[in-house]
């Protein structure tokens, strides 16, 4: 069946929300279908001479070119929607470090992808002074109480101060200083 | 009368900085489209940060000013937060539309701040690499580009609520006359209301 | 993206902290200069105006109490509820943000407010009589719609941005499905949705693209 194998590509990525692993085979066909297709396409249109503005010849093409474009569409949504869900986890983790259970679901252009995107959004943040990742909510008081849930030993604050922070602790910290620990998920907001 | 008071301080607020801060983020919020670079408030706002910070780390060396020091960081925490709604709202609607936002800053010089125009040019330019390499590269040269109904536009026909910062008087939308008057909200299509909003005789809300 | 919804819960009480309101407080310190103006000086026993911000942090730490608004006495308030019960279709004019500016105060200083249990029951009934009317209003207005009628702007007054948060997302979603219904009825191209000019004529065919009607309806009190 025409365009099945880029269909199949929409409807896994609808499935999840999470990012599933890259479907290279699938693309692939894509591509190659639309490349055969468009062979015969042309070739039909070439050899037809006077006859392709004829009913039977006029909707081949048409059904030809629709096949393409939807193929073509779907592929690029799918990669689109990864896309999408790779810079997603950029913002949410508020670091471009990649953990090894999603680095293998993505492609080695993606990888590269999201280190390019990484390092835009990076320099951004220090051009502005500010990192927009971070601290998605608002202020509410200076100090928050956090618990340590990743061992992170001694550690020195933005503001100069150093305190250790082990396992299980829990510490009464200013926000600023631990809002990216708290987004990294090395430390828990006690609310 | 008694929410006379009330009022008399929220009409002298409506000019001061803070308030200017808290309506471009709103505005920027609720507009479906990138609105222009509010960069007179957002440096403003910048240089004000900066001085108190420098403040508060001078009142460190005295602890009896730790406690006013601790004030103004909380007031530097809450700019800081709005700034950084602000300045995300509008990465995320660049990523959404790069290709429209970098089209229309060749003829409107305002709607990007300079960092923000670098972070187009460079997002565009992976963006185009990573569907080059993935796909249309293998392509015919008849299908190896992007068409523009690929790319995401903003939907300016979606709807909002509005607030005028004034009597606007009257205004044609659709079929409809409308009286803008300072006092009431609306619910109204986006797009007629657009250039209200942008030239800030407007306030999404 | 989640972030175009809406505004959350915490960022329009965040919003709300930024109002003004008086303190008596119980420590000496100069005036504070903030970017929405100067406040202070401080000095004992005297009433000093803050943002809301601030005097819910310097109550934590005991350093003052708060002087409720006038309009969150018992009398305003019940006036208040009874007029709201009185008009049917408009609401009655409270400060914006009311609703959290005295969740925050009922939670941070109950002990600053007379009647205080009162003042906390009767809000939770202005705000469920506001809720139940502005619900009745859309119905109404939905039902009350003919068929094939443009969809329209609307006007209102007196209305808290809570309440308009609350509505939001299905106010503008539904009406967008409509609207998308309605051009798609007339135009072909769906591919997106930047076309200009949507024609504003209706096909009868679907009761799905009834449309909203047109007049501009008037919440004013």
């Amino acid at each position: 069946m025409f365009t099945k194998s880029a269909i199949e590509l929409v409807k896994e990525i609808r499935q999840t929300d999470s990012i599933p692993h890259y479907n290279d085979t699938n693309i692939k066909l894509a591509i190659n279908e639309i490349n055969v297709l468009y062979e015969e396409l042309l070739q039909v249109l070439m050899a037809n001479g006077n006859e392709k503005s004829q009913p039977y010849y006029l909707s081949n093409s048409m059904t030809y070119f629709s096949v393409i474009y939807r193929d073509k569409r779907c592929v690029l949504a799918y990669l689109n929607e990864r896309l999408k869900r790779i810079k997603e986890y950029r913002w949410s983790s508020g670091n471009g470090l990649l953990p090894d259970q999603l680095k293998e679901k993505l492609s080695q252009d993606e990888i590269q992808f999201f280190s390019d995107y990484d390092k835009n959004l990076t320099d951004y943040n220090i051009k502005v002074g500010l990192d927009l990742t971070v601290d998605p909510q608002p202020p509410k008081d200076l100090y928050v109480e956090v618990r340590v849930i990743k061992e992170l030993g001694q550690v020195v604050l933005n503001s100069g101060a150093t305190v250790t922070l082990n396992l299980n602790t829990t510490h009464f910290l200013k926000r600023s200083d631990v809002s990216n620990l708290i987004s990294q998920g090395s430390l828990e907001h006690i609310v | 009368m008694m929410d006379n008071e009330y009022n008399t301080q929220l009409d002298n607020d409506e000019n001061n900085l803070l308030n200017k801060l808290k309506t471009i983020w709103i505005n920027e919020k609720f507009a479906p489209n990138l609105l222009d670079y509010q960069n007179e408030i957002i440096s403003n706002v910048m240089e004000k940060i900066e001085e108190k910070e420098a403040l508060c780390t001078e009142g460190i060396q005295n602890k009896s000013h730790q406690f006013t020091a601790d004030i103004y960081e909380m007031e530097i925490e809450r700019l800081k937060y709005i700034v950084k709604c602000y300045l995300r709202l509008r990465i995320k609607k660049i990523d959404q539309f790069y290709t429209s936002v970098l089209k229309e800053s060749q003829s409107n010089t305002e709607l990007l701040s300079q960092h923000e125009l670098k972070y187009t040019e460079r997002y565009k330019s992976y963006m185009d690499e990573y569907f080059k390499k993935t796909i249309l590269s293998s392509l015919h040269k008849d299908h190896s580009t992007m068409s523009p109904d690929h790319y995401l536009e903003p939907q300016l026909n979606t709807w909002v609520f509005c607030k005028p910062k004034e009597n606007l008087g009257e205004y044609l939308i659709d079929e409809d006359t409308i009286d803008f008057k300072k006092t009431s909200i609306y619910f109204v299509k986006y797009r007629p209301i657009k250039d209200l909003v942008q030239a800030g005789r407007m306030d999404l809300i | 993206m989640e972030e175009n919804i809406g505004l959350t819960p915490n960022q329009i009480e965040f919003l709300a902290e930024d109002t003004i309101i008086t303190i008596v407080p119980n420590f000496k310190m100069e005036s504070l200069i903030f970017l929405s103006g100067e406040y202070g000086p401080f000095i004992p026993s005297f009433p000093v105006k803050v943002p809301l911000w601030l005097a819910v942090s310097l109550k934590k730490k005991k350093k003052c109490n708060i002087v409720p608004p006038e309009w969150m006495s018992f009398d305003y308030l019940e006036q208040q509820y009874i007029q709201e019960n009185r008009v049917t279709d408009g609401f009655v004019d409270l400060p914006d943000n009311f609703i959290e500016i005295s969740t925050m105060l009922l939670s941070s200083c109950p002990e600053d407010i007379n009647d205080v249990n009162k003042i906390r029951s009767l809000i939770e009934d202005i705000l469920n009589r506001r809720q139940s009317k502005l619900n009745n209003s859309l119905m109404n207005h939905l039902q009350s719609l003919k068929d094939n009628e443009p969809i329209s702007t609307m006007e209102f007054k007196n209305f808290s941005m809570m309440e308009i948060n609350r509505v939001r997302s299905s106010f503008v979603s539904g009406i967008n499905h409509l609207y998308k219904i309605q051009s798609l009825d007339n135009n072909d191209n769906n591919s997106n949705n930047n076309n200009n000019n949507i024609n504003r004529t209706q096909s009868n065919s679907q009761t799905a693209s009834r449309s909203i009607y047109s007049n501009t309806i008037n919440f004013s009190k």
